[in-house]
Protein backbone atom coordinates (compact mmCIF):
# COMPACT_ATOMS: atom_id res chain seq x y z
CA UNK A 1 0.00 0.00 0.00
CA UNK A 2 1.68 3.32 -1.00
CA UNK A 3 1.37 6.47 1.08
CA UNK A 4 -1.39 8.18 -0.91
CA UNK A 5 -3.50 5.01 -0.80
CA UNK A 6 -2.84 4.65 2.92
CA UNK A 7 -3.94 8.23 3.54
CA UNK A 8 -7.10 7.82 1.54
CA UNK A 9 -7.78 4.53 3.27
CA UNK A 10 -7.26 6.05 6.72
CA UNK A 11 -9.55 8.91 5.73
CA UNK A 12 -12.14 6.46 4.50
CA UNK A 13 -11.94 4.56 7.77
CA UNK A 14 -12.52 7.74 9.75
CA UNK A 15 -15.53 8.58 7.58
CA UNK A 16 -16.82 5.01 8.01
CA UNK A 17 -16.51 5.24 11.79
CA UNK A 18 -18.18 8.65 11.83
CA UNK A 19 -21.04 7.26 9.77
CA UNK A 20 -21.67 4.13 11.85
CA UNK A 21 -20.46 4.69 15.41
CA UNK A 22 -23.39 6.62 16.91
CA UNK A 23 -25.87 4.05 15.67
CA UNK A 24 -23.82 1.15 17.04
CA UNK A 25 -23.36 2.87 20.40
CA UNK A 26 -27.14 3.33 20.59
CA UNK A 27 -27.69 -0.38 19.89
CA UNK A 28 -25.17 -1.33 22.57
CA UNK A 29 -26.42 1.23 25.13
CA UNK A 30 -29.00 -1.08 26.74
CA UNK A 31 -26.73 -4.08 26.89
CA UNK A 32 -23.31 -3.06 28.09
CA UNK A 33 -21.67 -0.10 29.78
CA UNK A 34 -20.41 2.78 27.68
CA UNK A 35 -16.80 1.79 28.32
CA UNK A 36 -17.51 -1.77 27.20
CA UNK A 37 -19.38 -0.51 24.15
CA UNK A 38 -16.40 1.65 23.17
CA UNK A 39 -14.10 -1.34 23.59
CA UNK A 40 -16.37 -3.59 21.52
CA UNK A 41 -16.58 -1.04 18.72
CA UNK A 42 -12.85 -0.51 18.70
CA UNK A 43 -12.28 -4.23 18.27
CA UNK A 44 -14.95 -4.48 15.56
CA UNK A 45 -13.48 -1.57 13.57
CA UNK A 46 -10.03 -3.10 13.87
CA UNK A 47 -11.28 -6.39 12.41
CA UNK A 48 -12.94 -4.62 9.48
CA UNK A 49 -9.84 -2.50 8.95
CA UNK A 50 -7.55 -5.54 8.86
CA UNK A 51 -9.85 -7.35 6.47
CA UNK A 52 -10.23 -4.51 3.97
CA UNK A 53 -6.56 -3.53 4.14
CA UNK A 54 -5.66 -6.97 2.72
CA UNK A 55 -7.74 -6.43 -0.41
CA UNK A 56 -5.37 -5.92 -3.37
CA UNK A 57 -8.06 -3.69 -4.90
CA UNK A 58 -7.42 -0.30 -3.32
CA UNK A 59 -10.07 1.58 -5.26
CA UNK A 60 -12.91 3.36 -3.48
CA UNK A 61 -12.00 2.37 0.09
CA UNK A 62 -15.01 4.12 1.61
CA UNK A 63 -17.41 2.23 -0.67
CA UNK A 64 -15.67 -0.99 0.27
CA UNK A 65 -15.95 -0.25 3.98
CA UNK A 66 -19.58 0.83 3.67
CA UNK A 67 -20.45 -2.38 1.87
CA UNK A 68 -19.13 -4.31 4.89
CA UNK A 69 -21.60 -2.69 7.30
CA UNK A 70 -23.56 -5.95 7.80
CA UNK A 71 -20.32 -7.60 8.84
CA UNK A 72 -19.52 -4.79 11.25
CA UNK A 73 -22.96 -5.21 12.86
CA UNK A 74 -22.42 -8.96 13.17
CA UNK A 75 -19.00 -8.53 14.75
CA UNK A 76 -20.39 -5.99 17.22
CA UNK A 77 -23.30 -8.30 17.99
CA UNK A 78 -21.04 -11.31 18.57
CA UNK A 79 -18.71 -9.36 20.83
CA UNK A 80 -21.64 -7.95 22.82
CA UNK A 81 -23.24 -11.38 23.25
CA UNK A 82 -19.99 -12.92 24.40
CA UNK A 83 -19.50 -10.00 26.79
CA UNK A 84 -23.00 -10.42 28.27
CA UNK A 85 -22.61 -14.20 28.58
CA UNK A 86 -19.29 -13.74 30.30
CA UNK A 87 -20.78 -11.26 32.76
CA UNK A 88 -23.67 -13.63 33.49
CA UNK A 89 -21.35 -16.53 34.23
CA UNK A 90 -19.15 -14.38 36.45
CA UNK A 91 -22.20 -13.09 38.33
CA UNK A 92 -23.55 -16.61 38.83
CA UNK A 93 -20.19 -17.83 39.98
CA UNK A 94 -19.86 -15.00 42.46
CA UNK A 95 -23.33 -15.69 43.84
CA UNK A 96 -22.57 -19.38 44.21
CA UNK A 97 -19.16 -18.95 45.72
CA UNK A 98 -20.43 -16.54 48.35
CA UNK A 99 -19.17 -13.34 49.77
CA UNK A 100 -15.72 -14.66 50.65
CA UNK A 101 -14.77 -14.95 47.01
CA UNK A 102 -16.25 -11.53 46.30
CA UNK A 103 -14.22 -10.02 49.09
CA UNK A 104 -11.06 -11.57 47.75
CA UNK A 105 -11.62 -9.83 44.45
CA UNK A 106 -13.26 -11.00 41.26
CA UNK A 107 -10.15 -11.38 39.16
CA UNK A 108 -9.45 -15.02 39.90
CA UNK A 109 -12.99 -16.36 39.51
CA UNK A 110 -13.41 -14.33 36.32
CA UNK A 111 -10.41 -15.89 34.70
CA UNK A 112 -11.28 -19.42 35.87
CA UNK A 113 -14.86 -19.11 34.62
CA UNK A 114 -13.58 -17.77 31.35
CA UNK A 115 -11.33 -20.81 31.08
CA UNK A 116 -14.33 -23.04 31.76
CA UNK A 117 -16.40 -21.45 28.98
CA UNK A 118 -13.49 -21.74 26.59
CA UNK A 119 -12.98 -25.41 27.49
CA UNK A 120 -16.67 -26.08 26.83
CA UNK A 121 -16.41 -24.43 23.43
CA UNK A 122 -13.23 -26.32 22.62
CA UNK A 123 -14.81 -29.63 23.68
CA UNK A 124 -17.78 -28.92 21.41
CA UNK A 125 -15.45 -28.17 18.55
CA UNK A 126 -13.53 -31.40 19.15
CA UNK A 127 -16.79 -33.36 19.09
CA UNK A 128 -17.62 -31.61 15.83
CA UNK A 129 -14.29 -32.66 14.34
CA UNK A 130 -14.71 -36.22 15.64
CA UNK A 131 -17.99 -36.66 13.82
CA UNK A 132 -16.51 -35.76 10.43
CA UNK A 133 -16.23 -38.52 7.80
CA UNK A 134 -12.82 -40.28 8.17
CA UNK A 135 -10.87 -38.80 5.25
CA UNK A 136 -12.36 -35.38 5.76
CA UNK A 137 -11.44 -35.57 9.44
CA UNK A 138 -7.89 -36.67 8.67
CA UNK A 139 -7.42 -33.72 6.36
CA UNK A 140 -9.01 -31.31 8.83
CA UNK A 141 -6.96 -32.59 11.81
CA UNK A 142 -3.72 -32.46 9.84
CA UNK A 143 -4.38 -28.90 8.74
CA UNK A 144 -5.83 -27.39 11.90
CA UNK A 145 -4.28 -29.40 14.72
CA UNK A 146 -0.96 -30.31 13.16
CA UNK A 147 -0.59 -27.24 10.91
CA UNK A 148 0.42 -29.29 7.86
CA UNK A 149 0.32 -27.50 4.51
CA UNK A 150 -2.20 -28.44 1.81
CA UNK A 151 0.67 -29.82 -0.30
CA UNK A 152 1.97 -31.98 2.58
CA UNK A 153 -1.48 -33.40 3.28
CA UNK A 154 -2.02 -34.06 -0.43
CA UNK A 155 1.30 -35.95 -0.61
CA UNK A 156 0.56 -37.99 2.54
CA UNK A 157 -2.86 -39.07 1.33
CA UNK A 158 -2.04 -39.35 -2.36
CA UNK A 159 -4.72 -36.86 -3.35
CA UNK A 160 -4.62 -33.52 -5.14
CA UNK A 161 -4.36 -30.20 -3.27
CA UNK A 162 -7.72 -29.32 -4.81
CA UNK A 163 -9.22 -32.37 -3.06
CA UNK A 164 -7.56 -31.31 0.21
CA UNK A 165 -9.19 -27.93 -0.23
CA UNK A 166 -12.59 -29.47 -0.86
CA UNK A 167 -12.29 -31.73 2.23
CA UNK A 168 -11.41 -28.69 4.34
CA UNK A 169 -14.40 -26.74 3.03
CA UNK A 170 -16.69 -29.70 3.61
CA UNK A 171 -15.24 -30.29 7.08
CA UNK A 172 -15.73 -26.68 8.06
CA UNK A 173 -19.34 -26.65 6.88
CA UNK A 174 -20.07 -29.92 8.73
CA UNK A 175 -18.45 -28.63 11.93
CA UNK A 176 -20.60 -25.52 11.69
CA UNK A 177 -23.74 -27.63 11.33
CA UNK A 178 -22.78 -29.75 14.34
CA UNK A 179 -21.95 -26.76 16.56
CA UNK A 180 -25.12 -24.93 15.57
CA UNK A 181 -27.27 -28.00 16.18
CA UNK A 182 -25.67 -28.65 19.58
CA UNK A 183 -26.13 -25.03 20.65
CA UNK A 184 -29.75 -25.08 19.54
CA UNK A 185 -30.37 -28.24 21.58
CA UNK A 186 -28.60 -26.68 24.57
CA UNK A 187 -30.74 -23.54 24.31
CA UNK A 188 -33.91 -25.65 24.09
CA UNK A 189 -32.88 -27.59 27.20
CA UNK A 190 -32.11 -24.38 29.09
CA UNK A 191 -35.44 -22.92 28.04
CA UNK A 192 -37.30 -26.07 29.07
CA UNK A 193 -35.54 -26.13 32.46
CA UNK A 194 -36.29 -22.48 33.14
CA UNK A 195 -40.02 -22.95 32.54
CA UNK B 1 -35.20 -6.82 21.20
CA UNK B 2 -33.67 -9.87 22.86
CA UNK B 3 -30.41 -11.55 21.97
CA UNK B 4 -32.04 -14.32 19.95
CA UNK B 5 -33.96 -11.87 17.78
CA UNK B 6 -30.90 -9.75 17.38
CA UNK B 7 -28.72 -12.67 16.41
CA UNK B 8 -31.38 -14.40 14.35
CA UNK B 9 -30.39 -14.49 10.76
CA UNK B 10 -30.57 -17.39 8.39
CA UNK B 11 -28.00 -17.99 5.72
CA UNK B 12 -28.71 -20.45 2.94
CA UNK B 13 -26.77 -23.70 2.65
CA UNK B 14 -25.53 -22.57 -0.74
CA UNK B 15 -24.01 -19.36 0.64
CA UNK B 16 -22.44 -21.27 3.55
CA UNK B 17 -20.90 -23.67 1.08
CA UNK B 18 -19.53 -20.75 -0.92
CA UNK B 19 -18.07 -19.19 2.24
CA UNK B 20 -16.47 -22.50 3.27
CA UNK B 21 -14.99 -22.86 -0.23
CA UNK B 22 -13.52 -19.36 -0.06
CA UNK B 23 -12.00 -19.97 3.37
CA UNK B 24 -10.41 -23.26 2.29
CA UNK B 25 -9.22 -21.65 -0.93
CA UNK B 26 -7.67 -18.64 0.82
CA UNK B 27 -6.02 -21.07 3.26
CA UNK B 28 -4.17 -22.76 0.39
CA UNK B 29 -1.67 -19.85 0.20
CA UNK B 30 -1.75 -20.34 -3.53
CA UNK B 31 -3.96 -17.37 -4.22
CA UNK B 32 -3.23 -14.87 -6.96
CA UNK B 33 -4.30 -11.26 -6.80
CA UNK B 34 -7.26 -11.67 -9.13
CA UNK B 35 -8.73 -14.44 -6.99
CA UNK B 36 -8.24 -12.36 -3.87
CA UNK B 37 -10.10 -9.49 -5.48
CA UNK B 38 -12.79 -11.95 -6.54
CA UNK B 39 -13.16 -12.99 -2.90
CA UNK B 40 -13.64 -9.39 -1.73
CA UNK B 41 -16.12 -8.77 -4.52
CA UNK B 42 -18.09 -11.81 -3.37
CA UNK B 43 -17.86 -10.75 0.27
CA UNK B 44 -19.06 -7.21 -0.36
CA UNK B 45 -21.83 -8.28 -2.69
CA UNK B 46 -24.40 -9.37 -0.09
CA UNK B 47 -24.97 -9.26 3.70
CA UNK B 48 -25.56 -13.03 3.78
CA UNK B 49 -22.07 -13.58 2.33
CA UNK B 50 -20.63 -11.54 5.16
CA UNK B 51 -22.63 -13.36 7.85
CA UNK B 52 -21.59 -16.75 6.46
CA UNK B 53 -17.96 -15.76 6.07
CA UNK B 54 -17.77 -14.27 9.57
CA UNK B 55 -19.32 -17.28 11.25
CA UNK B 56 -17.20 -19.81 9.40
CA UNK B 57 -13.96 -17.86 9.63
CA UNK B 58 -14.38 -17.59 13.41
CA UNK B 59 -14.98 -21.34 13.63
CA UNK B 60 -11.99 -21.90 11.37
CA UNK B 61 -9.77 -19.79 13.63
CA UNK B 62 -11.09 -21.44 16.81
CA UNK B 63 -10.46 -24.93 15.48
CA UNK B 64 -6.73 -24.16 15.45
CA UNK B 65 -6.88 -23.31 19.16
CA UNK B 66 -7.84 -26.78 20.38
CA UNK B 67 -4.41 -28.33 19.99
CA UNK B 68 -3.98 -28.31 23.77
CA UNK B 69 -7.10 -30.46 24.15
CA UNK B 70 -6.04 -33.21 21.84
CA UNK B 71 -4.79 -35.36 24.73
CA UNK B 72 -8.24 -35.18 26.35
CA UNK B 73 -9.84 -37.03 23.51
CA UNK B 74 -9.79 -40.75 23.00
CA UNK B 75 -7.03 -41.54 20.54
CA UNK B 76 -9.29 -43.68 18.42
CA UNK B 77 -11.47 -40.64 17.90
CA UNK B 78 -8.80 -38.17 16.88
CA UNK B 79 -7.41 -40.03 13.96
CA UNK B 80 -3.69 -40.62 14.08
CA UNK B 81 -2.01 -40.30 10.76
CA UNK B 82 -1.68 -42.17 8.49
CA UNK B 83 -4.18 -44.98 8.28
CA UNK B 84 -5.25 -45.64 11.86
CA UNK B 85 -8.89 -45.09 11.17
CA UNK B 86 -10.90 -47.59 13.23
CA UNK B 87 -13.29 -48.23 10.36
CA UNK B 88 -10.45 -49.06 8.02
CA UNK B 89 -9.10 -51.59 10.48
CA UNK B 90 -12.31 -53.63 10.35
CA UNK B 91 -11.50 -55.53 7.12
CA UNK B 92 -8.19 -56.68 8.62
CA UNK B 93 -10.16 -58.35 11.40
CA UNK B 94 -12.36 -60.33 9.07
CA UNK B 95 -9.75 -63.01 8.18
CA UNK B 96 -9.51 -63.77 11.91
CA UNK B 97 -12.80 -65.66 11.61
CA UNK B 98 -11.08 -68.15 9.28
CA UNK B 99 -8.17 -68.54 11.62
CA UNK B 100 -10.02 -71.16 13.72
CA UNK B 101 -8.09 -74.36 14.52
CA UNK B 102 -7.20 -76.44 11.48
CA UNK B 103 -8.94 -79.53 12.95
CA UNK B 104 -12.29 -77.74 13.20
CA UNK B 105 -12.97 -78.19 9.49
CA UNK B 106 -12.24 -81.94 9.57
CA UNK B 107 -14.32 -82.35 12.72
CA UNK B 108 -17.30 -80.59 11.13
CA UNK B 109 -17.09 -82.79 8.01
CA UNK B 110 -16.74 -85.86 10.24
CA UNK B 111 -19.83 -84.96 12.29
CA UNK B 112 -21.88 -84.35 9.17
CA UNK B 113 -20.76 -87.71 7.81
CA UNK B 114 -21.67 -89.47 11.11
CA UNK B 115 -25.02 -87.69 11.14
CA UNK B 116 -25.81 -88.74 7.60
CA UNK B 117 -24.80 -92.34 8.22
CA UNK B 118 -26.85 -92.68 11.46
CA UNK B 119 -30.04 -93.92 9.71
CA UNK B 120 -27.98 -96.50 7.86
CA UNK B 121 -26.35 -97.70 11.11
CA UNK B 122 -29.77 -97.76 12.85
CA UNK B 123 -31.18 -99.73 9.94
CA UNK B 124 -28.34 -102.27 10.12
CA UNK B 125 -28.70 -102.58 13.94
Amino acid sequence: MDKSQLLSFEGALEAFIAHTKAQQLAVLANMVSLAEAEEILQEAYLKIYLLVSKNPNKKQPLTQLMSLQPMLYSIVKNLAISNIRHQKVVKLHLQQSGSLMAENGALQPQSSEYELIKKDQDALLLSAINQLPPICRQVFVQRKLHSKSHADIAAMLGISTKTVESHLAKGLALCRDFVRKSKREENNTLRANSM
Amino acid sequence: MNIEQWSGYEVSEFVLEEAANWIAFLDSKNVDENRQIAFYTWLQAHPSHQHAYLELSELWAKSACIKSMEHMVEKSKVVSFPGQIPRLSIPTEIPQSSSSPSWAYSLAIGLIFVGLSLPIIQHLV
